[in-house]
């Protein structure tokens, strides 16, 4: 009798144990497949030398950050395109700026207007250029 | 007579160009190298403080904030350079031609005002740009012999192509 006692408890007690395991598990594996909890982040270097954007056409994943560095000799920004959603500030020789990718984006450079980039999302069509929205055509 | 800075300033780089490139052996030594490169930037920004006081063009002022920067950081560049080198840039004659050549057109630019104004700077700015790297190309490069100066020279031309793009752009809305 004191036997089946004895067993009952040991099996109640493992019982009780195995449960908080359990959780101890799945909460691992609820970090790993929550959505909210940040995937180490892709980061992209696009170095702006010779009045040029390198690579010119970046390929990136939303949610990727994308540093731009300035190597020459002048001061450059980076402005979107279409209509100059978002810039950085001046960038003088050896600054950088980064932001994180949200959508296929051309962007320009606001001081010498002919420098463009252009980001390019995995599974998105590349953004079309609209030339008139630098500068108007005539006056 | 509307044109006649933007004439004179081609007509004077042409000249210039095939003088110095029919010459066998160099006739610009790197001190005076860096004599014109300094004064062909010098110019370029006296022009754009001209537009700054007369303009009232937004694209206008912007170029020519833009050519300020960018040759006052040339510049910065190239007087590092000639410092760490030893050398004093020194006056020549191709110096001298090229700012007797800019009083002519600064004085044409100071003649003018509002949209007559702003069509023969940024003309100007395309036929001076079209000049410089041409000059810088076929006379200045050839001729120096420095490598680290030869260097500053090719560096340069990528933003001097740019600046010739852009007031392209710009010279399109004033025809």
């Amino acid at each position: 009798m004191m036997f089946f006692f004895g067993c009952c408890f040991i099996c109640l007690m493992f019982q009780c144990s195995s449960p908080s395991k359990d959780k101890d598990d799945s909460s691992d594996d609820y970090e790993i497949a929550d959505p909210q909890q940040p995937k180490e982040q892709a980061v992209h270097t696009i170095e702006i030398k010779q009045m040029k954007f390198s690579p010119e056409t970046l390929n990136a994943k939303k949610g990727d950050k994308v540093i731009w560095v300035n190597a020459d000799i002048v001061e450059h920004d980076v402005t979107e395109l279409s209509r100059k959603e978002w810039a950085s500030s001046k960038l003088a020789t050896g600054a950088s700026w980064s932001m994180t990718v949200t959508k296929s984006e051309v962007y320009f450079c606001n001081l010498h207007v002919v420098m463009r980039g252009k980001i390019v999302v995995e599974g998105e069509d590349p953004p079309n250029v609209v030339e008139s929205s630098i500068i108007p055509v005539c006056r | 007579m509307k044109k006649l800075c933007i004439v004179l300033t081609s007509v004077f780089f042409i000249g210039l160009i095939g003088s110095l490139s029919a010459q066998e052996n160099p006739k610009l030594s790197d001190a005076e190298v860096a004599s014109v490169a300094v004064v062909a930037n010098q110019i370029d920004i006296a022009y754009a403080e001209i537009a700054k006081e007369k303009s009232k063009d937004a694209e206008i002022v912007k170029f020519a904030d833009t050519m300020i920067r960018d040759h006052n950081s040339v510049l910065g560049q190239a007087s590092a350079l000639v410092k760490k080198l030893g050398v004093t840039p020194k006056d020549n004659a191709v110096s001298q031609q090229l700012l007797a050549g800019a009083d002519k057109t600064k004085k044409s630019l100071r003649s003018k005002s509002g949209k007559a104004f702003d069509k023969d700077y940024i003309d100007n700015e395309v036929s001076y740009h079209k000049a410089v790297i041409s000059t810088v190309e076929k006379v200045l490069i050839p001729e120096t012999e420095n490598q680290e100066l030869k260097d500053l020279l090719q560096g340069i031309l990528p933003a001097l192509n740019t600046h010739l793009s852009h007031a392209e752009m710009v010279q399109k809305m004033f025809k």
